[in-house]
This record gives C-alpha cells, sequence and structure tokens, in this order.
C-alpha cells in the first residue's frame, strides 16, 4: 500500500520490480511465495506493477486483517493515480489509513479477529466467511461514524474525499456478507438469485451516498449472473421519483464501471488470459451473461458500440487462452511424454480437458465461431496419437476423447475396441 | 436425428421396495436419483427425478434417454450390464456396478476403489464364513471340554460337518458349500460379534454420522427452508435406520441356530437370502447422499447440497411396515417432500462437466 513502502524508490527494489514485470507465471507464484514466507515487509512494494497479474493468477495470500476487510471490495480497487473523486472505485492509497481506523473503532475485536485469522490464506474461504461476517458489518458501522483521520495526507489524497469515500466503503461492507453468501450459492448452484435477493442487497440502497449505491450496484453487476435485468425490475418497481433516481444513476454509474474495467488495457488479462485455465470458463461465463443482460437493456443503444469492441476483445481473448491451454497442458505433454502416463498425469489431463471444455462452452457463446470444434478434434486426434504410442491405455483415451469430444465419440471407439480385443 | 420425446411426469408412491427400485450409480448429473425396476415385457425401466425439481418422476426406458440428456460412456456401459440382469437387488447392481467402475469408466479413483472393494467383499465373506462355522462347531459341541487349539480348527470343522451331514440328510460337501454359500448371503450383513462391522453396520454408521453433520450444520444456519430439508432428511434417515437395525437383528438371528439354518437352507434358500438382503433394500441409496454432503466442504456447497439430498431421499414403500413391528407414517414424509428450487442450469449447463467428475468421485467412495 503506497503510504506504508518506505522503501518504493530503493534502486535494488526498482530493479527486482523491473525483473518481474517480464517474468514468467510460475517465476512470479514462487516469488510471491518466498515473500509471504518471509512475511517480508517489502512485498508489497515489490509486487505492485504486478497486481493486475496477481489477480489473475488468483494466488492464496496470507489473510492479513486488512486483506480480509477489503476483500469484499477488492473489484473496486483501482491504482490511486487514475482514481477521481466520484467514481465507484476505491483508490489503493487509501486502504490503510481506512484500515487503521477500522482496527482502532473495533478494540478488542481487532485482536480476535487476528487470532480467527493467523496462518490461514486467502483460499480459507469458510474463515473468510466466519471472521468477514463478524468484521465488515461492524467495520460499516465505524467508517461511517468516524470524522476524517489526523493521516489521511499521507494517502496522497484530497482531505474532502474521505468522507465519501469512507460512506461508500460503509455501503459496500454492510452488504459484504450478504452478497457473499449470494455470490456463493449461486457459484454451487444453490440458488438461482431473483428479484427477492437482489432486493435484499438494494432494500434501503436509497440512504447511500451515490458513490456507495455505484459501488454495490458494481458488485451486483461483476458477479451475479442476470443482476442487470433483476436491477432493473426493481427499479421499477413501485418506488418514489427520488429512490428511483438514485438507483437509476447507481445503475448507470455500476454499468460503466465494469464496461470501463473490461475496455482497459488489462481488461481480460485478469479473468481470462492470464488466469488459470481451471478459472477461465466461469470468467467467461459471468462476463457473457454480463454483457448480454446490459445488451437487453431497453436503452442499450448507447452502449453498443462499447459492447461490440468489448466482445471482439473478449473472443481474442477467450481463442488465446484456449489455443495455449490446449497446445501448452494437453497436445504438448502428451506428444513429448517418454512412456506411458500414470494415474495421476492421467487425472490431471482430465481436469485440463474439463477446463478447455468448460472455457470453450463459454466461449462460443461470444463468437460461436467453430475455431474450437477444429482445436477440440485435433486435441482428440493428438490424444488418439499418444494412445498408438504407448503413451495412453485405451481406457485412459477413452475418457480423454469423451471429455474432448463427447460420449457418442468415446462410446464408438470403446465398442471398436472390445471387438479388436474379442479377436 | 431420430426424434426423442420425455414422457409425462408421473406421481410415485412405490408399495414395494421392488417397485422403488434399485438406485443405479449413473454419473451423469441429470440421470442423479435413478432406479432401475422391473419393467413391462421383462424388461428395465427407469425412474428418474423430476430434472425440474418438482414433484413426480420420468418413468421411461433407457431408449428414451436421449430426450433427457447426454449420458457419460460409464452409464452407457453400465446400462448395458444392468439390462442383461435378471434380477434386480442391491448388491447385484453394486457388483455390476463396480465391474464397470475396475474398466475405468469413471476414472482412476473409482478404477482402484472398485478393485480395493472386491477385496474388501472377499474379506467380509471370508471372516463371515469362518465365523458361521465357529458358531456350527459351538452349537454341535464336539470339543465342548477340548482343550484350547486342540484339534486344530480344520479338524474341528471337519469332524463336525462330517458329524452334522446325515442329520441334514446330506453329504458333508454339501454341508461345506451350503456355509460358503451362506457366508456370501451373510456377508453384508456379518454375524453377531464380528470384530469388524460388514457392509450394513458401516452404511448404518455413516448414515448416523451424516445426520449429525446435517443437524449440527443446520443449527447454525437462519434459513427455515434449509432447516425443514435437514429436518426431512433426517426423519427419513431416522426411520429407515429403525428398520434397518430391526431387519439387521432378524437376519442375524438366523445365525444362531446354525444346524436350523441349514435345514432351512436345504428345504429352500430363498427366505434366507430375502432376510439378509433387508437392510440393504432399506438402505439403498443412502450412501450417495451421505457421500453428496461429505463432497460438500462450505456452506455454499452444503447449501446446493442440501437442495439434492432433499430431492433424492429414498421414499419407504409401504413393504416396510411388513418388514417390521415398528409403527411407522410414511405421510409426514410426502408432506415434507415439496418442489425444491433447483437450478437446472447447475446440472446441464457449463458446469456439467465438474459434476460429472464429482459424481465420478462419488462413484469411487461408494464402491
Amino acid at each position: 500500500m503506497s503510504n506504508n513502502e518506505p522503501n518504493r524508490r530503493h534502486p535494488a527494489l526498482i530493479g527486482m520490480r523491473l525483473e518481474l514485470a517480464e517474468a514468467e507465471d510460475e517465476k512470479i507464484r514462487r516469488i510471491v511465495a518466498l515473500l509471504d514466507q518471509q512475511a517480508s515487509p517489502n512485498a508489497d512494494a515489490i509486487l505492485s506493477p504486478l497486481r493486475p497479474r496477481l489477480g489473475a493468477l488468483r494466488l492464496p495470500r496470507p489473510l492479513r486483517f486488512d486483506r480480509l476487510l477489503f476483500l469484499p471490495c477488492n473489484p473496486l480497487i483501482v491504482p490511486t493515480p487514475g482514481w477521481r473523486p466520484g467514481d465507484p472505485t476505491i483508490p489503493r492509497g487509501a486502504l490503510l489509513s481506512i484500515a487503521r481506523i477500522v482496527r482502532a473503532g473495533l478494540g478488542p475485536m481487532a485482536e480476535e479477529i487476528d487470532h480467527l485469522i493467523a496462518g490461514q490464506s486467502t483460499a480459507a474461504e469458510a474463515v473468510i466467511t466466519l471472521t468477514g461476517d463478524r468484521l465488515w458489518p461492524r467495520a460499516a458501522d465505524i467508517l461511517a461514524l468516524v470524522p476524517s483521520p489526523l493521516e489521511w495526507e499521507a494517502t496522497g489524497l484530497p482531505a474532502t474525499t474521505y468522507p465519501n469515500l469512507a460512506r461508500a466503503i460503509a455501503a459496500v461492507l454492510r452488504r459484504a456478507p450478504r452478497l457473499r453468501g449470494l455470490v456463493q450459492d449461486t457459484a454451487v448452484g444453490a440458488v438461482i438469485p431473483g428479484e427477492g435477493a437482489i432486493h435484499g442487497l438494494m432494500g434501503d440502497i436509497a440512504v447511500e451516498s451515490p458513490e456507495g449505491c455505484g459501488m454495490v450496484v458494481a458488485l451486483i453487476l461483476g458477479q451475479l449472473p442476470n443482476a442487470a435485468t433483476l436491477l432493473r425490475r426493481l427499479l421499477g418497481a413501485g418506488r418514489g421519483a427520488t429512490e428511483k433516481l438514485v438507483l437509476r444513476q447507481a445503475l448507470d454509474a455500476g454499468v460503466d464501471c465494469v464496461l470501463t474495467d473490461m475496455e482497459g488495457p488489462s481488461g481480460f488479462a485478469g479473468g481470462v488470459s492470464r488466469a488459470p485455465l481451471s478459472a477461465a470458463g466461469s470468467e467467461v461465463r459471468r462476463i457473457t451473461a454480463l454483457l448480454g443482460d446490459i445488451e437487453n437493456e431497453s436503452d442499450s443503444s448507447k452502449h453498443r458500440p462499447r459492447l461490440r469492441e468489448i466482445r471482439i476483445k473478449l473472443d481474442q481473448a477467450c481463442r488465446a487462452r484456449f489455443t495455449a491451454g490446449l497446445t501448452d497442458d494437453l497436445v504438448t505433454p502428451l506428444a513429448i511424454s517418454a512412456g506411458p502416463v500414470g494415474a495421476t498425469a492421467q487425472t490431471q489431463f482430465e481436469d485440463i480437458a474439463r477446463d478447455l471444455r468448460a472455457l470453450e462452452s463459454a466461449a462460443r457463446r461470444v463468437s460461436g465461431a467453430g475455431i474450437y470444434d477444429s482445436l477440440l478434434d485435433m486435441a482428440a486426434k493428438a490424444v488418439q496419437v499418444a494412445a498408438a504410442a504407448g503413451v495412453l491405455t485405451p481406457m485412459r483415451k477413452l475418457r480423454l476423447v469423451e471429455i474432448l469430444a463427447g460420449p457418442e465419440a468415446a462410446e464408438a471407439m470403446y465398442h471398436q475396441d472390445n471387438a479388436v480385443r474379442r479377436g | 436425428m431420430p426424434e426423442f420425446h420425455l414422457p409425462p411426469v408421473q406421481p410415485y408412491h412405490p408399495t414395494t421396495f421392488l417397485e422403488r427400485g434399485v438406485l443405479i450409480p449413473f454419473t451423469t448429473p441429470l440421470l442423479g436419483g435413478t432406479r432401475a425396476r422391473p419393467g413391462d415385457k421383462n424388461g428395465l425401466e427407469l425412474v428418474i427425478p423430476n430434472p425440474s425439481g418438482g414433484q413426480g418422476v420420468y418413468i421411461m426406458d433407457w431408449t428414451s434417454i436421449p430426450a433427457l440428456c447426454r449420458p457419460t460412456l460409464h452409464d452407457r456401459a453400465l446400462n448395458d450390464r444392468v439390462a442383461a440382469v435378471h434380477s434386480i437387488a442391491p448388491s447385484t447392481i453394486r457388483r455390476v456396478a463396480r465391474e464397470v467402475a475396475a474398466e475405468g469408466l469413471a476414472g482412476e479413483e473409482a478404477m482402484q476403489a472398485a478393485l480395493a472393494a472386491t477385496d474388501t467383499d472377499q474379506g467380509d465373506r471370508t471372516i463371515t464364513n469362518y465365523l458361521l462355522l465357529m458358531v456350527l462347531i459351538a452349537q454341535v459341541g464336539l470339543f465342548a471340554g477340548a482343550a484350547p487349539g486342540v484339534p486344530d480348527i480344520e479338524t474341528r470343522a471337519r469332524l463336525t460337518v462330517a458329524r452334522i451331514a446325515p442329520r441334514l440328510g446330506r453329504s458333508p460337501d454339501w454341508v461345506a458349500t451350503a456355509l460358503e454359500a451362506l457366508g456370501d448371503v451373510m456377508a453384508t450383513v456379518g454375524v453377531a460379534g464380528q470384530p469388524s462391522p460388514s457392509r450394513v453396520p458401516r452404511l448404518m454408521s455413516l448414515l448416523r454420522a451424516t445426520c449429525a453433520g446435517l443437524v449440527a450444520w443446520s443449527r447454525v444456519q437462519s434459513d427455515a427452508d434449509q432447516a425443514a430439508y435437514v429436518e426431512m432428511a433426517c426423519t427419513a434417515a431416522d426411520y429407515t435406520l429403525s428398520l434397518a437395525e430391526t431387519t439387521l437383528a432378524r437376519a442375524r438371528a438366523q445365525t444362531q441356530d446354525l444346524v436350523g439354518l441349514l435345514q432351512a437352507w436345504a428345504t429352500d434358500p430363498n427366505p434366507i437370502v430375502r432376510l439378509a438382503g433387508r437392510p440393504e433394500w432399506l438402505l439403498d441409496g443412502w450412501e450417495q447422499i451421505c457421500e453428496i454432503w461429505r463432497f460438500a466442504e462450505d456452506d455454499g456447497s452444503r447449501r446446493a447440497a442440501l437442495m439434492e439430498i432433499a430431492q433424492l431421499i429414498p421414499i419407504l414403500p409401504r413393504e416396510a411396515h411388513d418388514w417390521s413391528d415398528i409403527a411407522i407414517s410414511v405421510d409426514p414424509l410426502f408432506r415434507l417432500r415439496r418442489t425444491i428450487p433447483l437450478n437446472e442450469d447447475w446440472r446441464t449447463g457449463a458446469t456439467v462437466l465438474d459434476l460429472i467428475a464429482r459424481n465420478e468421485h462419488i462413484r469411487a467412495a461408494t464402491c
């Protein structure tokens, strides 16, 4: 964080950061693990230029108080230099000061939280839910009441920015447990988010600041499928004129925020281009649902040129990620395998094949291009070649063909193999 | 391409266990909870839970399945084998399903588990067979006053069998073979005093632990619907466990008089087989439920698992009344059963491959 990085300009650190900017993903993974293991105070300074890539790699990081506090706000955090007052985003430079205010306001509860998260990582979902559910609403209350802190100058932001920013973050944190639960339930298929769920999140939104409303809407749009449609329905459902105006503005600001994010240079880098293959499919599914939702708006014509460009960019990112995943993680390893594949490697290949199919089925909704058919066909043929070379057993071949080319193709081979075996 | 049409959704109130059908461990998500039962014209029909989460089931044969989903290769092969089975019973389906898994059609883990489970079953049979022999030796009492280990077990067994065979009007070879067959039949329920629990007691422990886990989790949840689903699942599980305990005790009681059991076996083995098979019929379908719950590790997954479980809870047919003196009211279960708002995309959309992978893990755990 910017106001806690005394060594940011140290020549050695600058050199290391430049080197890291060019590093392979695997090298970044190793360095992050090392820095976190040593609890290096310079970790943030070293890694700051890599934030978009770190987000893409989804590396588990040690769960510290400030990380836990701002977890619900993560999609809204932007570099301080590009941030403008009134944006429904949070400048990174403000985080540490705000975390200190919350910590001071919590009293003994802060240490209880520290104790509960000690030794945990950002992948510890259950611990995050347990501690976050306690922390976030309480932090929202604190931020809604505390006046401008003395140390705000250190953030490099004007003093006048604090009240609106604190109030907006409070609006997000107040709804964080409910939104997190809804996002998790939706992800595993436990619920289909409906108007009731959105109403629960937005019920008292009119009391929040415009920035806060925009942030809440941006988070909902970015994380829940079909949220734009549901939010619009909410807009039309018996509310006062003032409330409708607030919601309308929040929806516009939220849509603009997510579109701007996608248009940015790292728009799809995080979720698609550099994301682990296992996460790319669900991310593309989420983005296409959101784009489709925005396109269905009655006044979507104003977004059309932007949406068209975003779709082209997304299509390119999908094709590139799919081709890279297919070649690097499946076809090449099978082709250069020195001997028969074992059970563990086979399980990994099956996982990769499933991830590819998840990405492909989501990516088809972007362009509908036949490129995926031909690439999957190529992969299925590579599997058969590997089987013919003794790298895969007949059954392991069938399993991969089933995932890549479908059960019908695998069934035909299964019967063929059985017929050959019977002579 | 031929056109396939789904049949209408039908009510499902089986009166016998055979009519309820036996759960087929398919890995295709939309076929979860599917049961097979004898149909018309000597064929089998599949009873498939309503994929929308609503009440009722689809009753159809395999050829109509393309109207509903694209089954996995594992399921296609499994269906072929099940179709060739002459009599449907949980033990038969388990054996057939294990053979398919052992080929590797449900993945590496299930293949290894199937091979290991075959060994476990063989172990259960060997232990049961040995214990039955011990019961017979003690009952006939040829060596009541003999010093321990003299003569050795093999000799005691041979002499006991030789003594009992004329009383049964059979040859010693017949007695030895009958004891082995009884060992096979009783292996899933075990014999009183068995050191390690056999399959049915293992399943009962698993179900008790699952219910305890469900209740503990439900206590810290605020959603009333979830509490109702947990109550429904645990009420049904409790009924089933009570019945399973009774039928297990009755099945094991047969072995207290082994001479009498051998006489009965000589006359007609079927009643003995049926009595020993009842606990498995009762528990059929619950192991899947336990594993679905076990695979759900966080709150979101557990909420999803609970909805899936609520849809899969086996209905207790009225025949259960005939198997036990326990007064059972099945009606409350039906009243609790209601439309469950399943997210269809979850089982039909892009996550279907992940669900197949999860089902293959479950397949491994239930081999």
